[in-house]
């Protein structure tokens, strides 16, 4: 999730929002709502007698080759090891006996459980989904607003430069020790770099080559709120990866 | 004589609610007293006011679509209503993709300062890291600090809203201030 920092809460007085008040589009809404579900649960109970008189259909027309279907399939599915579909099938109606040795029936379980997969993905995807904020400047550039602290160059170029200037401590690479240090460090109003500090550190080599590449970052623009400078702090992760 | 006063809200409100099951214009009561909290609300999380509108309408539309699963758990009707408002206020961010505003002057908030246990010196500090001290919790946890510290909620009334239990809300409100604080204490 990603935040976009106010000074203050956005004041409104009481009668602003008292005027917004619209009970009736809360009625409409309401029975929209009701009449949706009403027409959803008329289409099931229409549905359900369709499709089961349907299944029924497809179930008594099979066993006519059932006995046939059933000798060839059988010694078929003892050698031949299942397919990662049949296993799954299988798991999923186990205690059918039609179900193992026809194929139709099968089929058809998969078709049943076709229609919920879209059903448990609509209902995960807006738990995980992740926000992908677009950085409208027209939505940044507003009054009454924080900025963080960024880089003159952009910071684009800043990740840049700390790949480039970030060395691997020799003395460590017999040990091959990978991963990152956490370092905090402070842009004053003047958007200068001070009180570099380690939060999470991989030993003293990689903690001294973190602080020293973030010391030689040049200039930051300093954080803002409403375009005054303020002084603020940052945490960054300086990865350092083993190669050769 | 305050607390027979506070009951007999309590009743009326009861009874409006199962009046609105068949009558869904009673529900006009209930509009009118929580439009202004839960319009509060979501405009402090959403910032827009036109959105801001479309989501407090959607919440109470929506509570009055489902008001006959509505069960009395011991806790206020608005409790429901903030359950609702939140999900829709997050949606939003989703659907929109747009940020979740937070007001910075919130957290200097005495209740939280002295939850936080922060020296005079620390103080500064805290408000100088806000930003990225915030960015680092997820919105559940943000969420967890705001309505306890911000909308005064109880705990019990904090875990129905983010759909977690009391103790799980208690729990987690008081790790993500110890992290805060070990956090602050590190910056200093």
């Amino acid at each position: 999730m990603k935040y976009r920092f106010v000074k203050k809460r956005p004041e409104i007085s009481t009668e602003e929002i008292n005027s917004l008040r619209d009970f009736d589009s809360v009625l409409k809404g309401s029975r929209r709502i009701l009449d949706f579900a009403y027409k959803g649960k008329l289409l099931w109970t229409l549905t359900i007698p369709v499709a089961i008189v349907v299944y029924t259909l497809v179930v008594n027309q099979t066993p006519v080759q059932e006995p046939q279907d059933h000798e060839l399939n059988q010694p078929a599915q003892e050698e031949v090891p299942a397919t990662p579909l049949q296993e799954q099938e299988a798991d999923e109606e186990p205690k059918k006996p039609e179900a193992k040795p026809e194929i139709q029936p099968t089929e058809s379980v998969a078709k049943k459980a076709e229609p919920q997969k879209p059903i448990v993905e609509k209902l995960e995807q807006p738990l995980e989904q992740p926000t992908e904020d677009n950085e409208t400047s027209e939505e940044l550039i507003k009054e009454d607003i924080y900025l963080k602290a960024e880089p003159k160059m952009g910071f684009k170029d800043f990740y840049a430069f700390i790949d480039n200037e970030l060395t691997y401590p020799e003395l460590a690479r017999k040990d091959s020790i990978q991963g990152h240090v956490k370092v905090l460090f402070s842009i004053d109003k003047a958007g200068a770099v001070s009180g570099v500090t380690v939060l999470e550190s991989l030993g003293d080599l990689f903690d001294n080559e973190a602080i020293r590449v973030i010391k030689r970052i040049p200039e930051w623009n300093p954080a803002t709120f409403n375009g005054e400078p303020v002084p603020s702090r940052m945490s960054l992760k300086l990865t350092f990866k083993f190669s050769k | 004589m305050d607390s027979q006063l506070a009951n007999k809200v309590e009743l009326d409100e009861q009874l409006i609610i199962e009046q609105s099951k068949k009558d869904p214009k009673r529900f006009g009561a209930i509009y009118e007293k929580y439009h202004e909290p839960i319009f509060r609300f979501v405009y402090s999380r959403v910032g827009q006011l036109e959105a801001s509108k479309d989501i407090t309408s959607s919440v109470f539309y929506k509570a009055l679509a489902h008001i006959r699963k509505y069960r009395d758990q011991g806790l206020s009707f608005s409790s429901w209503l903030y359950r609702i408002a939140v999900n829709e206020c997050y949606d939003f961010f989703r659907a929109q993709k747009k940020y979740r505003t937070v007001a910075l002057e919130d957290y200097m908030h005495a209740d939280l300062l002295e939850e936080l246990q922060l020296e005079e010196d620390e103080k500064e500090i805290w408000m100088n890291s806000l930003p990225s001290l915030l960015e680092s919790l997820d919105s559940k946890d943000l969420e967890l600090i705001e309505l306890r510290f911000f909308e005064s909620k109880s705990f019990k009334d904090v875990g129905f809203i983010l759909g977690i239990t009391e103790n799980n809300a208690k729990t987690r409100t008081y790790r993500v201030l110890g992290r805060i604080r070990k956090e602050v204490r590190n910056f200093s």
